[in-house]
């Protein structure tokens, strides 16, 4: 009997389901991208941005073009501007630097290259960094961004002076993570 | 003698007579008992056999002999035995008996048998009975009670699979949902060899099912045919048959550009598999080969199947991290050649080697970039036909479900 009652013992079990109900909703991003200032020179030559959607994942994607001078230094100083739309401070960084696609391999045409946060200044490290084509400095510190306020993003650029002109040399990823408070 | 020593000798001499008698006759004190030696009658039929009286109404099959255990009972009323025989060699058994009480008999009509039968039951002292067996060719599995008959649109040979749950799968790919699960298949009059696998969830509670062979779980049974044009398949809930084991080698090593390009700080890499384990199952049929894999950022659950007909067959099935990563190339599969759309399949053509893949597209170039997959895949069949015969999946035209009725009622 007592082998009898442990086993019910055993197979005794009282669950409780709670039902729950979940909405899944949007909202608008936290910041928003906008081409730079530095977009009017030369008709975009040295900067522009447009986006695309990848319909396979669902993702937004922001494409930004820089262009380099073979053998010059090119500082484009407003190329793209990270605006705040929530009534929140929100936190911003660039991240996790790493390079998708080498037009050119063996040849390293991008010398040197760096994505910076050129306003609000203030972060201790608030650039990424690129020598020979390899990220070196991947990720910045955090800046904060007050409601309304936008973030300026600057470039530096040594392209080798051996690159062909008017070719594609190499493409990065690039994200921008957006922490709001 | 005088009068008085007569009856004190019948006195005496009469019960002792009796009492030698019942001592040595075979059944001893049943000796003195009226009615019959035995009774035949019908025992326990299945459903599908129609009694008359003395009349079974039964049935045999092409296929093998169709089995009636305890199809007739004998009740004995003596402690003796009774012979047995039949016209169509129908019972085993050429006598029951002992003591007294119910024998059953069993029937085994013999494949391809068709007509009456009679099946007599004799004794030395006289007595006789008879039970009469009409019997039916029918193109039935013997011992079964139902069937799924699945009407196929296609052309070469196709391994088909049923599982527990009654789901049909065609080299590997679910393809309907059936009545009835077995593992007798006959198709163009033949009872295929069969192979009984095992299979089980590698994760959990995925949609749709992330399964792979193993030495325990849900059972399938599988079978090739060969098609030519629009045709029934017959699967009968029933044991499987015997099955000769037959010498396969292991499945050939799957060659093809598996991974994709993720971005890193110093360059992008393709993000190759690396095999974690590997496990070989060999049925009666096939020989398969199961491989889990792991790459930075997705674990590849992949087989691999030989198989006795010159094709051979993989299923792949991809779990995906969800990252932020960018790509430009996603090669679930690539073993080379271009990539073509036929339908609803994928077709990559290497030499004279066909791979024939149903699923997500296999492989896939970005320009401009995109996303790198996240979560599971859809599974990715492949069947490789080095032939050059084999023509795709046939489609499932039709599934229904017969029942066996008795032949009159």
């Amino acid at each position: 009997m007592a082998v009898l009652l442990g086993a019910a013992a055993l197979f005794a079990a009282v669950s409780v389901i709670n039902v729950t109900y979940w909405y899944v909703n949007t909202t608008a991003p936290p910041v928003t991208k906008y081409v730079g200032d530095d977009t009017n020179v030369m008709n975009g030559t040295f900067v522009k941005a447009d986006w695309y959607y990848d319909s396979n994942t669902g993702l937004n994607i922001t494409r930004i073009y820089v262009t380099g001078v073979p053998g010059d230094i090119v500082n484009i100083t407003n190329a793209l501007r990270v605006c705040n739309n929530y009534d929140v401070p929100v936190n911003i960084r660039i991240s996790d630097v790493s390079l998708l696609q080498d037009y050119y391999p063996g040849n390293n045409y991008i010398r040197y290259m760096a994505v910076k946060i050129v306003d609000p200044p203030g972060a201790a490290d608030n650039r990424v960094e690129i020598r020979d084509e390899a990220a070196v400095d991947t990720t910045t510190d955090y800046v904060t961004l007050a409601p309304g306020q936008c973030a300026i993003l600057g470039v530096d650029l040594v392209i080798d002076a051996n690159a062909p002109y008017y070719k594609t040399l190499a493409a990065y990823q690039i994200n921008i993570e957006k922490v709001p408070q | 003698m005088r009068r008085e020593q007569v009856i004190r000798t019948l006195l005496f001499f009469l019960p002792s007579l009796v009492f030698i008698i019942a001592l040595t006759a075979p059944g001893g004190d049943y000796a003195f008992r009226a009615g019959p030696l035995a009774e035949v009658a019908a025992g326990q039929l299945p459903y599908y056999v129609y009694v008359s009286n003395k009349t079974l109404h039964l049935y045999s099959s092409p296929y093998a002999t169709w089995p009636y255990p305890k199809a007739l009972e004998v009740k004995l009323f003596y402690p003796t035995t009774v012979l047995i025989s039949s016209t169509c060699g129908a019972v085993a058994a050429s006598s029951v008996g002992g003591d007294p009480g119910t024998y059953p008999v069993d029937v085994v009509v013999p494949p391809g048998f068709q007509g009456d039968c009679w099946v007599n039951f004799t004794h030395t002292s006289g007595w006789r009975d008879a039970v009469l067996l009409r019997v039916k060719l029918v193109d039935w599995y013997p011992g079964a009670t139902e069937r799924a008959v699945v009407t196929l649109n296609g052309s070469g040979w196709q391994f088909v699979q049923v599982g527990q749950g009654g789901t049909l799968y065609i080299w590997e790919r679910p393809m309907a949902q059936i009545p009835v699960a077995g593992c007798v298949f006959v198709y163009n009059k033949s009872v295929l060899l069969t192979e009984t696998q095992h299979y089980r969830e590698v994760a959990p509670n995925i949609i749709p099912p992330a399964v792979a062979p193993s030495s325990s779980g849900s059972v399938r049974y599988g079978a090739f045919i060969k098609l030519d044009g629009v045709s029934q398949l017959y699967i009968y809930k029933a044991d499987c048959p015997t099955t000769p084991r037959l010498n396969l080698s292991e499945p050939p090593p799957l060659r093809a550009e598996i991974g994709v390009v993720l971005p890193t700080p110093t360059g992008p890499v393709f993000d190759a598999p690396v095999v974690n384990n590997t496990v070989t199952y060999t049925t009666g049929l096939r020989t398969i080969n199961y491989t889990e894999a792991s790459a930075r950022i997705y674990r590849l659950y992949v087989y691999t199947y030989n198989t006795p007909v010159g094709l051979w067959g993989a299923v792949l099935r991809f779990n995906f991290a969800l990252t932020a990563l960018l790509t430009v190339k996603i090669s679930l599969f690539r073993p080379g050649g271009e990539l073509q759309r036929v339908g609803d399949v994928w077709i990559y053509r290497v030499g004279n080697v066909t791979y024939w893949i149903y699923g997500p597209q296999p492989y896939r170039l970005c320009e401009p970039p995109c996303g790198a997959p996240a979560g599971w895949q859809e599974p990715l069949y492949v069947v490789v036909d080095p032939t050059g015969q084999w023509r795709g999946w046939p489609k499932v035209i039709a599934v229904r479900r017969e029942v066996l009725q008795p032949w009159r009622s």
